[in-house]
Formats: C-alpha cells, structure tokens, sequence
C-alpha cells in the first residue's frame, strides 16, 4: 500500500449523487480506483446545495464509505474538488500588443501578452480589474487562443508574422456567497482538512477522455460534452489550453422537472426515475408517433396507478433535449468553434444513458456521437466498465495530479515569468496555475 | 400528531396561488383548493379541486348573501371533515376576496375550526376604490380577532422599479404563494396523498399568465436559467406549445 501522501481523493458533489474516489497513479499513468462512496445528494439543484445541512451529511457519508474501502485510516494527502453549477461562470479576458515589423513572433512577445492579461485578473491598489463586482476569480485561468492581426485563430503564434498578437484566456468567476456555501460543505465535512486543488469540470472532462498527445497541433479539436443532472458541461480543449470551457445550467433533472408538471404527476421521484429507466419502459430521446399505442403503467411511490402514453414522454424528453443540444450549436457557432470541430462528438454523464440520445444529437451537432470513455483508468474492483457519472471525477483526478507535478516543478522554477513559459510550453498546463 | 390543512385560494390571485402552490407539490398534509367567480377557475386543471362561487353580492345583501354563503358553506361542509386548520390565500383588494374571505373565516369560527388567512393588498397603481376595499376589508378582519396576515404589495412592488403591472401582479402571486408554503412548513407532517396525471395548464392559462407565472416545479426558489431572455427552468414542451 502506497503512502497516504501519494495517494489522491476527489469530491464530486453532483445533483444527483455526491461521489468520492480515492486513488492513485501507477508508474505508467495509469488511474487506480483504491476506494470508492457514492450516496444520492437529497438536496441539490444545479449543481448548488439547497440545504446544506443535508448535503454536509450526505458528503460524510460518502467519503467515509470511500474510505472504508480502501486500507487507509487517514486522509490522503491531495484533495481535489471538481466545481460545477450556476455560481460558476466561464469569462474571457483578453489583452493585445504590437510586433515589431517585419519579425517573427517570439515566445518574449507570448509571455508579455500573457502578463498583460495576468495583471488585467490581478489589479494593484487603485486599478480597476475585470472581474465583476462579487465575484471572485479562481486561480486556474487556461489559455484559449492566440489572435493575429488579419483575425486568424492560432493556437501556438510562435515564428508566424503579425503586427499584433492578441491573447484570449479563460478564467472562472465564482460567485463570493454561493462559493462560500460550497466551501463550507467541504469544510465541514473534511473536518481540519482542506482542499488543495480545485477543478472547474469542463477542464475535468477533457483531461479524463483526452490523453494529451490526442490533441495535435494540426487539429480537429474535440468535444466532449458532460450531460448531468443538474448541469451540462462543454469541453473543447487544445493544444495549449480550451478554446471552449463552459457550462449551461440544464441537467437530467430539467427532463425530470418537464415529466412532473407536464403530466401533473406531482412527484418528482417518480419522474427522475422514469428518465433514469427510460429504456426499462422502452422510451428513446427520439419519439415514434404512435399515438396511445404504447401505454406505461407504474406505481407511484405512494402506490398509485399512474398511465402515461410511452408517445407523449418521448415528446416532452425530446422538445427538452432538442433544446439543450440546439443552444450547444449556437454556443458552438457563437464562439467560432465550429470550424475546429472534429468529426465526432463525445457524451457523457448519466444523460448520455438515454437511448437513442446520440442520434439525436447527431442530427443537431451534424457530426458522429458516441459515449465517452475515460483513458488509463482501473476501476475493476467497483466497476466492469466506467460509468459515464464517473468520467468527471477520473478526470478530476488526473488534473490534481498534474497541477502537483506542476506545482512541484514550480517551487524549482521560480518567478511568474518562469511559470507562465511552462505553462506555454506544456500542453494542458494552464498559464499560470497549470 | 398529523396536521391536516385546508388551504383555500379565493379570488383570481388567491385561486393562482393556489395553484402555483398545487403545481409545486404543496406540503404533506395539505389539500389545496381554489375557488372564484371569475370564469378562470373553470379552466383549472381536473386534478386541482375548484370551485365557481357566486359573485359577491352587494350591499345591502338580503337574499343574495346568504346564496352566497350557502355556496361557500356546502363547498367548506364537504372539505373541512378531516381539515385540523383552514388557510386561506386571497387578495382583498377584489370583491371576491373580501366578501368570501371575511364568510370563511366565519364559517372556520363557528365549526371551532382554527383559521388564519394570508391576504395581498394592492399595489399603488391599483385604484383608489380596490385599495380602500382591501384597507376596510383587512379593518374588519381585525376587529373580528381573525388571524390575519398581510402582505403590503405597495412596498413589495418598489423593489421592482422597472417591472409591468402584468410582471408585478405576477411577482405578488408567487410572493403570496411562497410566503404561503414557508408559513406552513411547520405544521405540515404527513405525507401528501394527492396523485394523479392531467394534462397541465391550458393554452389559454399558459397565454394569459404569461411564463413568468407559470410554475418552475423543483426550481422554485433556484436562480432560473435563462438564455436568450426565455426561462429554461419553464417545460420546453409547454413553452413550444404556446409559442404554436
């Protein structure tokens, strides 16, 4: 058994269940499931605790579970903590400069763009900064792309001729309140512990599904887009960062909420559980116009007969996913993003389990879709096949991981200057954190 | 102890915040009824229990008081059997409202039934004869030592500077509605037995209240997602459907 210190625990308080692993790497990178709890989170709604109290208990449920399963009797050394729901906002910054005429963009030129946006995020006495007032920057700002005078897109400016070199960077601004919240949950539960990382999930997402030599300088870039209860997360990432890192605050609990009070079923219970065995009752996220043909007859939880046609389910669960996949299209168009688009599209959480869903995003997305599966990762004692639920806290882990070893070769390096020229250099390190 | 509560929308903003309240899921333990002389009430869901009261009568009443108070006591006779509390939602500033609310509250009385009504005042746009109905209405109530509270909507809509009448009588409903729900939390114990699929509000409550007052389900009380200016928290189906 390895030491606790080598060994990491990843938080992911979803809506739908609160999910803790514990785990560490093998010599060849490999994710290695050692624990692992999992309990449903009572109270949570997009992504945000209702009742914290609950959660709080709920949580500690969980990461004892997980702790009970593997042979640790204390805390591992690295805990991460995946972020998701409404008080997080994806923004971007941006900052411009000139080039000399005539000469190639250098890694200098990059570097001082970059410092620029830095100082934009982290204001001096008297300046005033970009975030927006109650809100708080989170430290992990990624890089999202690079832009030449003609307006080109570039991912790695270096030797090409401009002159101007304009940066775009990714930060998350969290809510100060609602945070807090969540940190208090966490807090409470981890007792005298506290988090030493903590991941936005649209960059948790791509660093499970994409090894970083998959994202190649020549591109297409992928997408992987994370269907959960209570929000769907975007991730297209790129050589040197993610050219899209957002989320949109409609989950599986949308679809459950639509069931509720289209049919007055009165019951939400009842309607998460008709989305989550939507194929137990042969229903698909592309209806067949069969009228009363397919009539569905369950027990309510308080024993009550209920009848719902199979046709109208499929309806509403449609009109809703429609929805959701059509603003991804426009979000995908809005940010240029489409141009860079790889030929297949990638789903997961539980959503992603819905029959037929793929088809239907295909035929908005106009590309391929298949269910994502993380890379590296053995889970056997817990799992034949990794859960899409699941993918979220692998890659979790895998970017606590990589922001220790970074931090590591940080406490060696020295100055901001120094971190933001690694940060450059290394695929999937953001610039200052990463 | 299990709680039992009659909860009784009178009126049009006391009958949509009943049903507001309905669409939520209500509390354990709580019946939900509404009930007006409007031709609203008609078009409310099958599930929901509405009743279509007389319409007020004038002063001085004589024979149309007491049809009218027949009416309201035949419909509280058939629901109060297992109620341990009647509550009643309204606004006063419409004659629906007063009369009926001041009649139950009488009704509750005289069966030792224990009674409180919530009751909305009106807006300060509302006409000076609504706001004096509400004020003499709210003065008698008192006098009666019935338990009443109220909300002042006067002050209520000053928070929202920049929102429409439709918005503000809107925003008071779900006020009235949730203020409702918190106050009854704690009486409420046993587990709701309501059940049962209809087929949701119609087309036409869909157009006329508007997807502001329209009920967000589990995400009442969540910070709504919108995009585009559309509440995505609102069934897409529903919002499709009156879109056609």
């Amino acid at each position: 058994m390895k030491s606790p210190r080598d060994i990491y625990l990843g938080i992911d308080l979803g809506t739908s269940t609160i999910k803790v692993v514990v785990a560490h790497f093998t010599p060849d990178n490999t994710l290695e499931f050692l624990g692992k709890g999992e309990v449903p989170s009572l109270s949570m709604f997009k992504g945000e605790p209702d009742q914290p109290g609950i959660v709080t208990e709920q949580l500690i449920q969980a990461i004892e579970s997980a702790l009970k399963s593997t042979a640790l009797h204390d805390f591992p050394n690295h805990i991460a903590l995946a972020l998701s729901g409404g008080y997080l906002q994806t923004n971007t910054v941006s900052a411009t400069i000139d080039i000399p005429s005539g000469l190639p963009i250098t890694e200098n030129d990059c570097v001082t763009v970059m410092r620029q946006v830095y100082d934009q995020l982290t204001p001096t006495d008297g300046q005033t900064g970009v975030v927006p007032f109650g809100k708080i920057p989170l430290s992990t700002v990624v890089t999202r792309n690079f832009r030449l005078a003609d307006g080109r897109i570039v991912f790695a400016p270096m030797t090409q001729i401009s002159s101007k070199l304009t940066y775009d960077a990714l930060y998350f601004a969290l809510d100060r309140e609602r945070y807090q919240r969540i940190i208090s949950i966490i807090d409470e539960a981890l007792m005298s512990r506290r988090v030493d990382f903590t991941v936005p999930v649209p960059l948790a997402l791509s660093c499970a599904v994409c090894p970083p030599t998959s994202v190649a300088d020549n591109l297409p870039l992928p997408l992987i887009i994370d269907l959960g209860a209570g929000v769907t997360s975007l991730s297209m990432p790129t050589p040197t960062g993610w050219l899209l890192a957002e989320q949109l605050n409609i989950g599986c609990d949308h679809l459950a909420n639509d069931i509720n009070l289209v049919f007055e079923l009165n019951d939400i219970k009842t309607a998460r559980t008709l989305v989550r065995d939507l194929g137990t009752y042969r229903c698909t996220a592309i209806p067949v116009q069969d009228g009363d043909a397919r009539m569905l007859t369950f027990l309510s939880p308080k024993g009550a007969k209920l009848e719902i046609a199979a046709n109208d389910l499929e309806n509403v669960i449609e009109a809703r996913l429609r929805e959701l996949f059509t603003i991804i299209a426009q979000r995908l168009e809005e940010n240029q993003a489409y141009d860079w688009l790889d030929q297949e599209v990638l789903l997961t959480g539980d959503g992603a389990l819905i029959p037929r869903i793929t088809e239907l995003v295909s035929s908005i997305l106009k590309r391929k879709v298949r269910l994502a599966t993380p890379y590296k990762v053995n889970a056997i004692r817990f799992f034949d096949t990794i859960p899409p639920r699941y993918i979220t806290i692998c890659g979790l882990l895998r970017a606590a991981r990589q922001e220790q070893l970074l931090k590591e070769e940080r406490d060696q390096q020295g100055n901001v200057l120094d971190r933001i020229g690694i940060g450059l250099r290394k695929a999937w390190q953001a610039i200052f954190e990463w | 102890m299990t709680a039992d509560i009659l909860l009784l929308g009178i009126g049009t903003a006391g009958s949509r915040a009943a049903y507001y309240i309905y669409q939520r899921g209500g509390l354990p333990g709580l019946r939900i009824m509404a009930a007006d002389s409007g031709d609203e009430i008609n078009e409310t869901p099958s599930t929901l229990t509405a009743a279509h009261l007389p319409l007020p009568p004038k002063v001085p009443a004589g024979e149309a008081a007491r049809t009218a108070n027949d009416t309201l006591n035949g419909i509280l006779e058939a629901e109060r059997k297992n109620a341990q509390m009647l509550f009643i939602v309204t606004c006063l500033g419409g004659a629906t409202g007063a009369y009926y609310t001041q009649a139950a509250l009488l009704y509750a009385t005289l069966h030792n039934l224990p009674a409180a009504a919530l009751v909305a005042m009106p807006h300060d746009f509302d006409s000076e004869e609504c706001k004096w109905t509400a004020q003499s209405t709210l003065d008698t109530l008192r006098a009666q030592h019935f338990k009443v509270l109220s909300l002042d909507c006067q002050t209520f809509g000053t928070l929202f500077p920049d929102a429409s009448r439709e918005a503000a009588y809107s925003q008071a409903v779900r006020w009235i509605a949730e203020t409702t729900l918190g106050y009854l939390k704690l009486f409420s114990l046993q587990e709701n037995s309501r059940s049962g699929i209809g087929k949701g509000p119609t087309d036409k409550q869909r157009t006329r209240l508007g997807s502001d007052s329209l009920p967000r389900g589990i995400f009442t009380g969540v910070p709504a997602t919108f995009y585009n200016g559309e509440n995505l928290d609102l069934p897409t189906y529903w919002r499709q459907h009156t879109k056609q």
